[in-house]
């Protein structure tokens, strides 16, 4: 009993990991954009498949490729910020983010057709020689793939800390979040920094999705569970706080692999989107406010 | 407190976090007078107008409204009951023509007329506040001036008892002041209480019986205008405060 | 002048619905492939007007975008559905599917409606995921006619059905722009607070709104549950049908009356002429279109229409009343 306890408490804790790094770029983008871009989930699939081709292709490790589907992400998302998001800028805020979600539910759609033509809508996976690896903690039992993707999950949220706190392109980034009209008094090139922002966060759903590859299937309907995750984890952990959103990610992996243990795991879904919409209800100025 | 007055505001407090805006404010409007609100910039006169409409809740204090308590009620119910009010930074509901503005207010005010007579009235209150010519043009496509004068005419159109106005004078020449000041005789004169906010003091001189001085948050004066504006302790508010001292009385007439 | 164009209207709209009443029986002369092609096609259009007109009055009209609209159509399809394959008489199984959409919006809007404005859409958008996972746990089977059902299948009352809850979701939508509560959702729309302060209380409009919109998707729903012959039940409650909803309701004109009407058949045409031979990328193709209308034509058909007929009357357009 404690053991098959502990064992879900492990796992949920490794899923929860990649929950906080995929909310991370959305919560960022809303942050210092005031735009909700619904169609993230679909941005971390692409990392996903950024991974998976490179494996198939090339046999490239995964904790590597990560690495590519970043700048990859990066770019397709300063080409969506461009073509798409860039004319809400001026918007009044409400405006802003009411298209944003429109525009982000067209687009979602737009990527999981284009992945289905291109990748067909099978599941995949990454598989390297050691993804059975596990590692023995007395008779709980670790993934080592899962561990690492942690891991990494863990230092890329260390990394983009850094970035926001101690470089000037970081610090313009947050002193836009905080007060647009007083950055650009301030001189900051505001164009410049919500592209950046914007790109950024897809980077970082970009790597989500090549973590996600490691443990999870990758498939081009996996868009929409992954915003879902997204927002709930933001909900949770509150925004604009990147080490709040990581620790909301390992709350709600923790919380749904508790569930599917004692409701099932037809239910473990739910019982996070329940969650996220009575902490909707209790505050319904909404969790976002900073 | 007067027994006859049809507005009166008991001890009101507000607090924006550490901000206290509107700290133990009482004050009384009898019917069918003209109330000033006046003070310099962040003195919590646009907080307390927003505490009567029902925009805000207070955090201690009472509203009563025609003897009839209102402090829990929502905007919407205080409208019904006669409170209207006009917004500092004018606000029209923009893909509606001027005309629907008024009618919305006007189906849904005081009392619940048909929808032709609704029409009818809205039609009559534009041509009144002279924006007859422009009914049918959507609120975004006013200018500055006529959107001014859509949100007093969407404020009459409940059919107000009371009729809030929050600075209805800024960014108006002085012809526009003169026409805006002759209305407001011309509506009191129908039986409304006016009271208004506003930073044109020669206006108040001329428009107001009574004025309520306010800084950083409390009353500090209270009572006709000359009187009022000529104490020390107002003159020095507003000198302290960075802005201009009321001048001495210039003349504005109101017909 | 008003009267005479406001009779020349219903005139219109009169002799439209008796053409259209009078439809399956004029088809009958045609071929019997024909006929049921022709029949089908209206069929779905119906079914889409009414899917998308719902979401109109609540999204269009009440400026509340729904993003689960999906659930209450899966609602009303699966409830209806269910119980009429029980042996329950239809005339009882849609009201009950109906019902059903329209609690469920009045549980689900109750809370969410007093979210900060755009809030509601992703709150709308979890709960309607929560009930397509339930009802995926719970009727993980898919739903087929049974054989006696499927031998004495007739189009005729399907197409009845659906012209019957078309035409009601439009009426709402014509009602509601010329009622007192229109106007209300219209300022609601506008500034919540700025209604308020003209007296129109912001929630309930929000909330009645919310549950006539849930209530008549529910009654698209019941159509495509009596109309399909073979379907998953979570199927019905796929993020699809709300992206047709916002789609056709974007293309013909959002908060119009007659915008989903028009949106619908234009909608159906294009699938139609893309199925030919372009069945993979017609999702493509929307959703791109879909942006499009979002980014550069917020206005949709009706408002492009409209501007036409306004620069067509020359000196005379602005002149309103």
């Amino acid at each position: 009993m404690n053991t098959i306890l502990l064992q879900n408490g492990v796992f949920g804790l490794l899923t929860g990991g990649l929950y906080g790094l995929g909310a991370v770029g959305l919560s960022l983008v809303f942050g210092v954009l005031t735009m909700l871009n619904v169609a993230h989930g679909e941005l971390i699939m692409l990392g996903g498949y950024v991974s998976v081709w490179l494996f198939v292709f090339w046999r490239v490790d995964p904790f590597l490729s990560s690495l590519a589907a970043g700048p990859v992400l990066f770019i397709i998302g300063a080409l969506l910020f461009q073509l798409l998001f860039r004319r809400l800028v001026s918007f009044r805020e409400e405006t802003k983010i009411k298209n944003s979600i429109l525009i982000g539910f067209g687009l979602a759609l737009v990527l999981q057709t284009l992945a289905i033509l291109v990748w067909e809508a099978d599941e995949r996976a990454v598989t390297p020689a050691y993804a059975g690896e596990v590692l023995r903690l007395g008779s709980v039992v670790v993934p080592i793939s899962r561990l690492l993707a942690l891991l990494l999950a863990f230092i890329v949220l260390g990394g983009l800390h850094l970035f926001l706190t101690r470089t000037r392109a970081g610090t313009a980034i947050r002193a836009t979040a905080e007060d647009e009209h007083g950055a650009a008094l301030m001189g900051i090139p505001i164009g410049t920094t919500f592209l950046t922002a914007f790109a950024l966060g897809s980077a970082l759903a970009g790597v989500a999705g090549s973590l996600v590859s490691v443990s999870d299937a990758i498939s081009p309907a996996i868009g929409l569970h992954w915003t879902l995750k997204a927002l709930i984890v933001i909900v949770l952990g509150g925004m604009g706080n990147v080490f709040g959103t990581f620790v909301g990610g390992l709350f709600l992996g923790v919380t749904e692999s508790m569930s599917g243990f004692l409701l099932g795991n037809a239910y473990r879904e739910v019982v996070g989107l329940a969650m996220f919409l009575i902490v909707l209800s209790v505050r319904p100025q909404g969790l976002f406010a900073r | 407190m007067s027994a006859e007055s049809l507005l009166a505001v008991e001890e009101l407090a507000k607090a924006f976090g550490g901000l206290r805006a509107v700290i133990d404010v009482s004050f009384a409007v009898a019917e069918g007078e003209i109330l000033g609100l006046i003070g310099p910039n962040g003195s919590g006169k646009t907080t307390v107008l927003n505490l009567i409409a029902g925009a805000l809740r207070p955090e201690t204090g009472r509203i009563r409204m025609g003897g009839r308590d209102v402090t829990t009620l929502p905007a919407s119910a205080r409208t019904r009951l006669g409170i209207a009010r006009t917004f500092q930074i004018v606000r029209p509901l923009p893909a509606l023509t001027a005309l629907d503005n008024v009618m919305v207010a006007r189906l849904y005010g005081r009392d619940r007329p048909s929808h032709a007579a609704a029409h009818e009235e809205s039609l009559r209150l534009l041509e009144l506040i002279g924006l007859g010519h422009k009914a049918g043009v959507k609120a975004t496509g006013l200018t500055l001036t006529e959107r001014k004068q859509l949100e007093i005419a969407r404020a009459l159109a409940t059919h107000p008892r009371v009729l809030l106005l929050d600075e209805p004078l800024g960014g108006l020449n002085p012809t526009e002041v003169q026409t805006i000041l002759t209305l407001f005789a011309r509506i009191r004169s129908d039986g409304v209480t006016l009271v208004i906010v506003e930073h044109n003091v020669p206006a108040v001189r001329a428009l107001c019986e009574r004025v309520v001085v306010l800084n950083s948050g409390r009353r500090i004066a209270e009572g006709g205008p000359e009187d009022v504006l000529a104490r020390r302790e107002v003159i020095e508010v507003y000198l302290g405060a960075g802005s201009a001292p009321p001048p001495p009385s210039r003349h504005v007439s109101v017909t | 002048m008003m009267r005479s164009r406001r009779f020349g209207a219903l005139l219109a709209a009169g002799t439209a619905l008796a053409a259209l009443a009078a439809l399956p029986r004029l088809a009958s002369i045609l071929p019997a492939a024909a006929e049921r092609s022709l029949l089908t096609w209206m069929l779905l259009v119906f079914l889409y007007t009414a899917l998308a007109q719902s979401w109109n009055l609540l999204s269009g009209f009440g400026g509340q975008v729904n993003l689960g609209h999906a659930a209450f159509f899966g609602l009303g399809a699966v409830i209806t559905r269910t119980l009429w394959l029980k042996g329950t008489s239809l005339i009882l199984a849609v009201p009950a599917g109906v019902g059903a959409a329209a609690t469920a919006g009045l549980i689900i809007g109750a809370p969410t409606l007093r979210l900060y404005g755009p809030y509601f859409a992703i709150g709308t958008l979890a709960a309607a995921e929560i009930m397509r996972i339930t009802t995926s746990n719970l009727m993980p089977e898919v739903s087929t006619l049974p054989e006696p059902v499927l031998a004495a299948y007739n189009l005729i009352p399907r197409y009845y059905l659906a012209l019957a809850v078309a035409v009601l979701t439009v009426a709402a939508a014509w009602l509601l722009t010329r009622s007192r509560f229109g106007y209300g959702l219209a300022a609601v729309r506008e500034d919540e607070t700025v209604a308020e302060a003209s007296g129109v209380r912001a929630f309930p409009h929000k909330l009645m709104a919310f549950v006539a919109s849930s209530a008549l998707a529910g009654a698209a729903g019941a159509v495509f549950g009596y109309y399909f012959v073979s379907f998953y039940p979570q199927f019905a409650f796929s993020p699809l049908w709300t992206f047709d909803a916002l789609l056709i309701t974007f293309l013909g004109g959002v908060g119009t009356v007659w915008g989903p009407v028009a949106g619908a058949a234009f909608y159906l045409m294009l699938r139609e002429a893309l199925a030919l031979r372009l069945v993979e990328v017609h999702l493509l193709i929307f959703g791109i279109l879909f942006i499009i209308i979002v980014v550069a034509l917020p206005g949709g058909f009706v408002e492009a229409w409209r501007a036409a007929v306004a620069r067509g009357l020359g000196p005379r357009a602005g002149h309103h009343t």
